[in-house]
């Protein structure tokens, strides 16, 4: 990393004000990994708490608010940060010849946000009476509640003016500072797949915004907004809520699939398979339909028959566009020439994971099956795979990936690849277990389940299964500890790739280029030929 | 064609959330049926269905993937892939087939989950009908006549069973494993669910919505008894009630 | 001077506010001296339950018919009162009288009915016709308002109480003590809402019938369009016993259409420069 001349003071000067959006986007890295880790931190406990009937090591409350932790930080401070703030933040620029983002400064405030918003969240655990609403925050129980709704309502708040800002910031990037030559047709599949997640972001957070607004407008200054009551209506905030949160499930999976896109090409040498169509049809299918299938979350939430049949035949349909993304996935493996480095395992792992958990999907959207494993342990495995899992493998893989870029240093192939094959048995452990857990009728957000305990075999293999998931994520840090102290220097480009982002030096200077490179004879995939 | 995509976009999530957000109480409409289908052999038919048809998709594309993982592995340090130039027909053959697999498929199952669940929102006429109201952390089921029970849903065995459901406080969800049927209740709207209880025999109730400390503790059993036992239950309750009441 | 000016402001006001809240006290003389809650519906209980079907009623020229006949598939507004009430119920019939036909959007006969049904049991058929008179109700109506009375008399409160409808004699006034209340009914003979008397408007009961026909197979797409607008943007406040705007539902789509407008207009504005 930079070297700290002018002594400690100048080097923290640097880079908490810094415009830079690399350094932005390492401290957008910084924080969102320790928002995983501290929710991480929470599952462990949580597993823990599970692995016998009865109360293990904790009680009711203090588990509630450990798993409203978990859930609220894993999505609001780890994945979505870490991917529309370190990947979009860092690669955008890069992978499009910019000198930096077009608001530099607002880039800054975002970041600036964003850590508000981590410390914010972690005060749940110093504040009297945390939030134990669950990261979906249902009234009335949120405001019933004794919890303080406040510290959850505020971190959504922050965590929404940083993507917004983030978003604002970086499409206007895309639009206006690309190379010459950088035409639209051969942008990276990550920076399409980018600005798609950030168009869903500013459609969908104001929502989200508004309502947990009145959420907390409900609890502390006495209005009725969800009061039956009063006039109030329970389920409203059931849509306006799934209303932004389905699409920010696209919002993580874009940035994902992107990532997974620009690794299989690098490792498989290979030209994006169907390009056009993975953008157009993939892409923008994910865009088109993400808004309008919300419905699958409230399949046993009392919504009318006729909504609730009409939104899973929309629900079905998204398996299309996503169908076609992994279709180009797979298909740019064909006539590759695919060598297994760390970030293509992750890759390859991902394609695994997600088809697990994207086929899991379709009984979740058939209403019917629905009804059953609604609110189960089912559904925690499914969003688990397809989101948690395969969205952490792309975000670790493309770390892997871009380490020797953003650090200078190579990591240790070896303990890349146990970690690889440790965390993947870890996972499918964990989570091929936890289907069954709830195949067998155990809800969700469980601090016990003595009225079931023929499932303690099952929960307690769950268990083992996280503990493997955690030594596996502990190897991972270790060999990014060890890249860092004692890793070769990385050349400028490690993996032969043809990819924008790799021409520069390594590490990037300020400006990433020493003037802005000519793309009219560029092409990210131009491979074998 | 991008400037015509943002108002139909916008149209399209607004008409679905007027539509969606507002609809009250479906209180009234219970479409009801003649002869008593089975909701949890419908389930494990539907269920067994789209197994298979997943495990298929999904073993189909692992080993594509494993061959090609396999077969296009880098032999030499400085080899390239050769990629395939796709004619513009075969760019569009390469879109629309899958389209119409993935789309094929999906309607498929989409056509077998409707019938199941019409089946699931369609109580038979001659459904027996119990009122539940839910409250942090009880269930509190109500029969006709005034007779209330706590967290012990009695019910006559053979006999359709319809619960029509509200809440106390805040959103509870009543779910019973064995009959494969869970609905949410919540203060301000009716719900419903039923269920078949074909046999005597106890099984358990619990609750799927979060509703803060005790939300694990919240528990009950639907108990099927003969209906002649039924009914001198729910006689001798209702003569306590009025014995009490007097 | 000043601080003198302020305490005296300070003493009128507090004079002021300590006023209201004893005149109110003093205004609110007991009407009866009934216990209220006798009388109260315990609306959670019975919102959502099944009116019977087969209650054999005659109308006033003592023709019979079934309360499922009445129903015929679209939402019914059943109002319980009787004969010789000199209380609300002349009034309650004057007030649907008087929305009956002026409800937006909503064709008696065609979208709802209405059905008077007495619960004394010593009124009788002619009586009925007496009390059609006496609310005036032109021919033209006849199909979509009837007054009627039990067949069998006896089974008058096994209805009124499967809707929550309580009720009793005074011995000391001479009336029957009973809630001033419109039930709606679905299509499907369940009780969709309670809309109070003397509270209600005409809007109410617009809504409420929107809301009780609403998705019922039979009845024109268009028909389920309108009336979703209205359940959309209403919601009912059980406290006040009436519709109240649906504020959430427009601000989450207010805010909604802030941010695709904005992305709309920046599109628009990308577009004239790129022009350029």
């Amino acid at each position: 990393m930079s070297g700290s001349k002018g002594g400690i003071g100048k080097f923290l000067r640097e880079w908490i004000f810094t415009i830079d959006h690399k350094r932005v986007g390492i401290l957008y890295l910084i924080g969102s990994l320790a928002a995983f880790a501290v929710a991480g931190l929470m599952a462990m406990l949580m597993r823990i708490e599970l692995s016998s009937v009865g109360p293990t090591i904790t009680d009711p409350n203090t588990y509630n608010v450990w798993l409203y932790f978990h859930g609220a930080a894993m999505i609001l401070g780890f994945q979505i940060p870490a991917l529309t703030g370190f990947f979009a933040n860092w690669l955008i620029p890069l992978q499009i010849g910019a000198k930096d983002v077009a608001f530099p400064r607002l880039n800054a405030l975002s970041l600036w946000l964003f850590w508000m918003g981590i410390v914010l969240a972690l005060l749940t655990f110093v504040v009297p009476n945390p939030p134990d609403i669950m990261w979906t925050a249902y009234p009335p129980y949120s405001i019933l509640s004794p919890g303080n709704t406040a510290f959850y309502s505020f971190t959504v708040l922050i965590m929404g003016f940083a993507s917004i800002a983030g978003g604002v910031n970086l499409i206007t990037t895309i639009i206006y500072m690309r190379a010459p030559g950088m035409r639209w047709g051969k942008l990276n599949m990550f920076v399409w797949c980018t600005m798609a997640a950030f168009i869903l972001q500013l459609i969908f957070v104001p929502i989200l915004g508004t309502a947990v607004t009145m959420i907390s407008m409900d609890k502390y200054l006495g209005t009725t907004f969800f009061s039956p009551t009063s006039g109030g209506d329970v389920l409203l905030y059931q849509n306006l809520f799934w209303f932004y949160s389905h699409p920010a499930v696209y919002v993580i999976l874009l940035p994902v699939l992107g990532i997974i896109f620009d690794i299989v090409a690098t490792f498989a040498r290979n030209r994006i398979f169907n390009y056009k169509v993975a953008v157009y049809g993939g892409v923008g299918g994910i865009l088109l339909v993400s808004g309008e299938v919300w419905i699958h979350h409230l399949y046993a939430s009392g919504m009318p028959n006729w909504i609730r049949i009409g939104m899973m035949m929309s629900t079905l349909l998204i398996s299309v566009p996503v169908g076609l993304c992994v279709l180009s996935i797979i298909g740019t493996l064909y006539r590759g020439a695919i060598e297994f480095k760390t970030p293509m395992l992750y890759a390859v792992g991902f394609i695994f994971l997600f088809l697990i958990g994207g086929l899991t999907g379709i009984p979740l959207a058939l209403a019917a099956l629905d009804i059953f494993i609604h609110d189960t342990h089912f559904i925690v495995a499914h969003f688990h795979y397809v989101m948690a899992v395969a969205g952490t493998f792309s975000i670790i893989g493309g770390i892997y990936y871009y380490w020797p870029k953003f650090t200078g240093k190579m990591y240790n192939e070896t303990l890349g690849k146990i970690g690889f094959v440790i965390t993947f048995i870890g996972v499918n452990i964990t989570f091929f277990a936890m289907f069954f857990v709830g195949l067998e009728g155990m809800p969700r957000r469980y601090f016990d389940y003595a009225q079931m305990p023929q499932l303690e075999d099952g929960q307690r293999l769950v268990t083992y299964g996280a503990f493997i998931l955690a030594v596996g994520f502990l190897i991972i840090l270790i060999s990014w500890l060890h890249s860092l102290f004692a890793g070769k220097p990385a050349p400028d480009n490690p993996w032969g790739s043809k990819s924008l982002e790799w021409t520069t030096t390594t590490p990037p200077g300020p400006g990433n280029w020493p003037e802005v490179p000519d793309c009219e004879d560029f092409d990210p995939y131009g491979y074998g030929e | 064609m991008r400037r015509r995509f943002y108002p139909l976009l916008s149209l399209l999530m607004v008409f679905g959330l007027a539509g969606l957000s507002s609809a009250q109480s479906e209180g009234g409409h219970y479409p009801t049926a003649g002869a008593i289908p089975d909701i949890v052999e419908g389930y494990n038919h539907l269920w067994r269905e789209v197994m298979i048809d997943i495990t298929i998709i999904g073993i189909l594309f692992a080993l594509v993937t494993l061959y090609f993982l396999f077969a296009y592995r880098r032999k030499r340090p400085n080899q390239e892939g050769k990629p395939v130039k796709l004619s513009k027909a075969a760019m569009l053959g390469w879109a629309f087939i899958p389209i119409f697999v993935f789309m094929a498929d999906d309607l498929y199952l989409g056509a077998k989950g409707w019938t199941l669940w019409n089946t699931y929102r369609t109580p038979p006429e001659n459904a027996y009908e119990i009122q539940l109201e839910s409250a942090m952390w009880s269930w509190k089921f109500k029969y006709a006549g005034g007779v209330e029970t706590y967290n012990e849903l009695r019910v006559p065995a053979g006999k359709p069973i319809l619960v029509r459901m509200t809440s106390a406080d805040t959103i509870h969800s009543l779910f019973i494993p064995d009959f494969k049927v869970k609905e949410d209740s919540m203060p301000g709207r009716v719900t419903y669910l039923w269920f078949y209880p074909k046999e005597v025999g106890e099984h358990l109730i619990t609750c799927a919505e979060y509703c803060g400390m005790l939300h694990s503790n919240m528990s009950g059993k639907v108990i099927a008894m003969e209906q002649g036992a039924f009914d001198s239950w729910l006689a001798s309750e209702q003569a306590a009630l009025t014995e009490g009441g007097a | 001077m000043s601080v003198l000016r302020l305490l005296f402001l300070l003493s009128i006001l507090s004079l002021a506010v300590s006023v209201v809240p004893a005149t109110a006290e003093y205004v609110q003389v007991p009407e009866n001296s009934h216990d209220p809650s006798i009388l109260k519906i315990d609306e959670t209980s019975f919102l959502g339950a099944k009116v019977r079907g087969d209650y054999l009623l005659s109308d006033g020229a003592g023709r019979e018919f079934t309360l499922e006949s009445r129903i015929d598939s679209k939402p019914m507004v059943l109002v319980l009162s009787y004969y010789e009430c000199d209380g609300v119920c002349p009034t309650v019939n004057a007030t649907m009288k008087e929305m009956f036909s002026s409800i937006e959007g909503h064709v008696p006969g065609r979208d709802f009915s209405v059905l008077t049904l007495s619960f004394d049991k010593t009124d009788d058929a002619l009586e009925m016709g007496m009390f059609e008179e006496r609310i005036g109700f032109p021919g033209a109506l006849e199909g979509a308002w009837k007054v009627a009375i039990m067949k069998n008399p006896e089974e008058i409160e096994t209805l009124t109480k499967s809707v929550g409808f309580n009720f009793f004699w005074s011995n000391s006034d001479k009336v029957f003590a009973h809630p001033n209340v419109f039930i709606v009914l679905t299509a499907d003979g369940r009780v969709s809402r309670y809309l109070y008397g003397a509270q209600m408007k005409k809007k109410d009961l617009g809504i409420a019938i929107a809301e009780a026909g609403f998705g019922k197979t039979g009845r024109s797409k268009i028909k389920d369009l309108s009336d979703l607008y209205l359940i959309a943007c209403y919601s009912y406040n059980f406290e006040e016993g009436s519709y109240t705007i649906n504020y959430p539902f427009f601000i989450g789509v207010g805010s909604f259409f802030l941010s695709a407008g904005f992305i709309f207009i920046s599109i628009l504005v990308f577009k004239k420069r790129a022009r350029r």
